[in-house]
């Protein structure tokens, strides 16, 4: 009984913990709702009577938690992505924008790099340019930041 | 949760929804006879699905996130027993909307299962 008493108290731990992987979004929303959803399956278990039952329980609970924190998180970035709020689409837009300036440049800079150099100015319209990038890549994501800091919107997703 | 600009009501058709996913479905007919919380929801539709589906509380409420947003269930203020019920559950029910998506897809998987009994395939393992 005190094994089991155990294995319930480490296992709402757990799982409480594993739910930390989720989306903030979703996370606020439902962390509590699925908290007491895994103690009722729990309790379930535990009255059919075995820790068998439990590690069952355990099994099929990570196999839905990868599956589903994989959807939400494709969700979250598709949400981000997708430019439907109106009053941040201009910003939304700037910054993916600036952040694909800045990928492009500096892919073309190390093309510049190294391929031979048929005229000399090219290596510095490269190097002006990778500047430029960096500058608005950076800036870009400070916006981020300071958009998923402040309207929980995952946009550092972006950047990775 | 950012919140999905939702078609108005009178705009949408059921038909654009389908088809349903397995766990939407069965989330839909599992609230088909009322307001029911997540883990009674789970039960449901492990007890009409007769075991072969069982549902986790990820995909559950990853589902319910979506139909919310979709207008196709909504919370309900109502508590069936207060006394008895722990008050961090919520309760779900369908929308006026959400019935019509069910009765859609419905109608859509007995035309399909119609459709696959009049094939000589399924008649003759039918006859033996």
């Amino acid at each position: 009984m005190v094994l089991k008493q155990w294995a319930l108290a480490c296992s709402h731990r757990c799982y409480s913990s594993l739910l930390s992987l989720y989306p903030i979004e979703f996370r606020i929303r439902f962390r509590k709702e699925m908290c007491q959803v895994f103690r009722d399956c729990c309790r379930d278990a535990v009255q059919r009577g075995s820790l068998k039952a439990i590690s069952a329980l355990w099994i099929r609970t990570l196999l839905d938690l990868g599956i589903s924190i994989f959807r939400e998180r494709g969700r979250a970035l598709t949400t981000a992505v997708s430019l439907r709020d109106r009053t941040s689409g201009v910003v939304e837009s700037m910054v993916i924008l600036a952040i694909i300036i800045f990928h492009l440049l500096v892919a073309g800079t190390w093309i510049a790099h190294y391929l031979p150099q048929t005229h000399e100015s090219t290596g510095g319209f490269f190097l002006v340019s990778a500047a430029m990038g960096a500058a608005l890549g950076g800036l870009g994501m400070l916006c981020s930041v300071l958009l998923s800091r402040f309207r929980r919107i995952q946009y550092r997703l972006i950047l990775f | 949760m950012t919140k999905r600009k939702q078609a108005k009501p009178e705009t949408r058709v059921p038909e654009q929804y389908l088809p349903l996913t397995p766990a939407v479905f069965h989330i839909l007919v599992a609230l088909g006879d009322g307001e029911a919380h997540g883990y009674a929801i789970m039960r449901a539709v492990t007890q009409k699905s007769m075991g072969t589906v069982r549902l986790g509380a990820g995909t559950l409420y990853g589902a319910i996130n979506r139909l919310l947003q979709d207008g196709l269930i909504e919370e309900s203020e109502e508590r069936p027993d207060p006394d008895m019920d722990d008050e961090r559950r919520r309760y779900y029910r369908l929308t006026e909307f959400g019935g019509r998506v069910l009765a859609g897809e419905t109608k859509r998987m007995a035309d399909l299962v119609r459709a696959a009994r009049s094939t000589s395939a399924v008649r003759k393992i039918n006859l033996a």
